[in-house]
């Protein structure tokens, strides 16, 4: 695939994001004019209360939390990919996700609120627990294979929602009802709280990797050569794996496991910007925002008024777009 | 050992997998000298290289690159005492071969004959390619400009011409030239006439032993 330029990409994907946040304020079971939205923030005082709390009690935390999904989701894929030189890993297939959603029910059959810290430290306990798991299986071998790495991760995620079917029985009703549609992926659920967690540890996340991007490009010429360029390279793999950790629990903890998206997101930006990291953690963020607000207003309005899990919606574009781009690297 | 020898192992046993490949191993690299490793397949030319670089395969012995020992040494110091060319890289098919060459400088200035060869084995028509579209002489051609680049005090070199032609060959062997003139060592893994006629000496391995020869 030929590269393309990439302030142009950059400037007409950060369009495309502009135009979705207004999209995704305005569309809805109850429409709300742009010209509202702009007052709501500019003169509060004359927008109808109705139409402010829809603004900023409903759609502006599931859209942060949109955002802060996308981004973490994006970050963590790439590091992921980079860290176990697998064009494949993704926080979803490889049972990473699942494991953090196992540790939110965890802390929720142990009395803590869904979306409060406690939720996400045990969610992001889990997700520490299954990675150093997952790379065991994957660096323990005599010879790594993706295939097997592939296996465990699948097997790790089987086994984490399957748990968390089982403790999740034990949950009160609405409880229950409401893990059902986060164990498919939906934004449904965000409250400032969860919004606000998830935006700052995806933040964080974010910047790290930024930082840490021109050593993880020296991991691309091999672990080899980047040790002999003066790499460190396992201090730079434990930074990687608490780094996803917490981006995958800033992914997971607000909205459950969203499929795909960061794989997706990933693979598509690194065909049309390569492989070095911050061009590709940048594009690869903006693409899954981008995503995530497309589907989040299909699942919000095909269905209208229910409310889909986005999850179904990011699997059914993101499956068939990832199937033809593997395909067209296959063959080259 | 003379105060400016630039790498030295000290009675090193060199071990793949905790079988004993090559015992006994001393060797010591001087400024300014070009050093030969031969053997037969399978004898243990790229893990010794490896060893010598610091890496693995190092079951035993004292690794020192100039004062400072291996157990002192930080990764970030060695980059600058040591590069490693072996011959397969494990870089990402999907890099840009112009991504490798700006990875691998990290050297703040290189000499000016450094940059000459560079220019000169990294043709400008590599630049924008990708890894994965290169053939074997390219990518080695890729990885030399890199290795020289890193600017380091001794060069590791495995099967260096690989796939190069006869222009590559002579271009490379110029460079290891005034490179060596200008206080560098290199060792080389090679069996190309044109570097051989630039060695001092010969490294041979041969029934799990390494000699030591004078060619001059």
């Amino acid at each position: 695939m030929t590269r393309v330029r990439p302030a142009v990409l950059i400037s007409l994907l950060f369009g495309l994001v502009i135009l979705a946040i207004f999209a995704n304020l305005s569309i809805g079971a109850y429409q709300v004019s742009v010209a509202d939205i702009v007052s709501a923030f500019t003169k509060p005082e004359n927008v109808n209360p109705i139409t402010s709390s829809i603004i900023f009690d409903i759609r502006i935390p599931r859209l942060i939390l949109g955002i802060a999904i996308g981004i973490s989701l994006a970050g963590a894929t790439t590091l992921m990919q980079s860290s176990m030189r697998n064009v494949l890993a993704d926080p979803a297939l490889l049972g990473l996700a699942a494991a953090s959603a196992l540790g939110v029910v965890v802390a929720l059959v142990m009395g803590f609120d869904f979306g409060g810290i406690a939720a996400f430290l045990f969610a992001l306990l889990f997700t520490v627990a299954a990675f150093i798991l997952l790379l065991a299986g994957h660096f323990g071998g005599k010879r790594t294979s993706s295939q097997s790495t592939l296996l465990i991760g699948v097997a790790l995620g089987a086994f984490s929602l399957g748990l968390l079917g089982v403790l999740a029985t034990s949950l009160d009703n609405p409880q229950l009802r409401a893990m059902t549609l986060w164990s498919f992926g939906s934004l449904s659920l965000a409250t400032q709280t969860t919004a606000t967690v998830a935006l700052t540890a995806s933040l964080l996340g974010i910047t790290v990797a930024w930082i840490l991007a021109p050593k993880l490009d020296l991991l691309l010429l091999g672990e080899r050569m980047a040790r002999t360029l003066g790499v460190e390279t396992r201090k730079l793999r434990m930074i990687s794996l608490l780094l996803i950790s917490l981006l995958v629990t800033a992914a997971v903890y607000g909205a459950g496991v969203i499929a795909f998206l960061g794989l997706f997101s990933v693979t598509v930006a690194r065909a049309l910007v390569g492989p070095r990291h911050r061009l590709l953690v940048v594009t690869g963020s903006l693409i899954s925002v981008l995503t995530i607000l497309v589907c989040d207003l299909l699942a919000r309005s095909i269905a209208a008024p229910i409310d889909l899990p986005i999850g179904f919606l990011t699997s059914l574009i993101g499956a068939p777009v990832l199937i033809t781009i593997l395909a067209r690297t296959a063959n080259d | 050992m003379t105060k400016s020898t630039l790498l030295q192992l000290v009675d090193g046993c060199i071990a793949r997998d905790q079988v004993p490949l090559i015992t006994e191993v001393n060797v010591s690299l001087e400024p300014g000298e070009i050093v030969l490793l031969t053997g037969s397949n399978g004898s243990g030319k790229s893990t010794l290289l490896t060893a010598l670089s610091g890496e693995k395969f190092l079951a035993s012995g004292t690794l020192t690159f100039g004062e400072i020992s291996r157990s002192e040494i930080s990764l970030k110091e060695m980059a600058k005492k040591r590069s490693l060319m072996l011959q397969e890289d494990e870089a990402v098919d999907q890099l840009r071969a112009s991504d490798v060459l700006e990875l691998a400088s990290i050297s703040t200035s290189v000499p000016g004959y450094t940059s000459e060869f560079v220019s000169k084995i990294f043709n400008s028509e590599l630049r924008e390619k990708t890894l994965g579209t290169l053939s074997i002489g390219q990518r080695t051609r890729v990885f030399l400009a890199a290795a020289a680049l890193q600017n380091s005090d001794v060069m590791l070199l495995d099967e260096p011409t690989a796939g190069l032609d006869t222009e590559g060959i002579s271009v490379l062997s110029e460079f290891l030239k005034v490179h060596s003139v200008n206080g560098h060592a290199l060792l080389i893994a090679t069996h190309e006439d044109n570097l051989r006629s630039l060695a001092s000496r010969e490294f041979l391995i041969s029934d799990g032993k390494l000699s030591d020869k004078s060619l001059r």
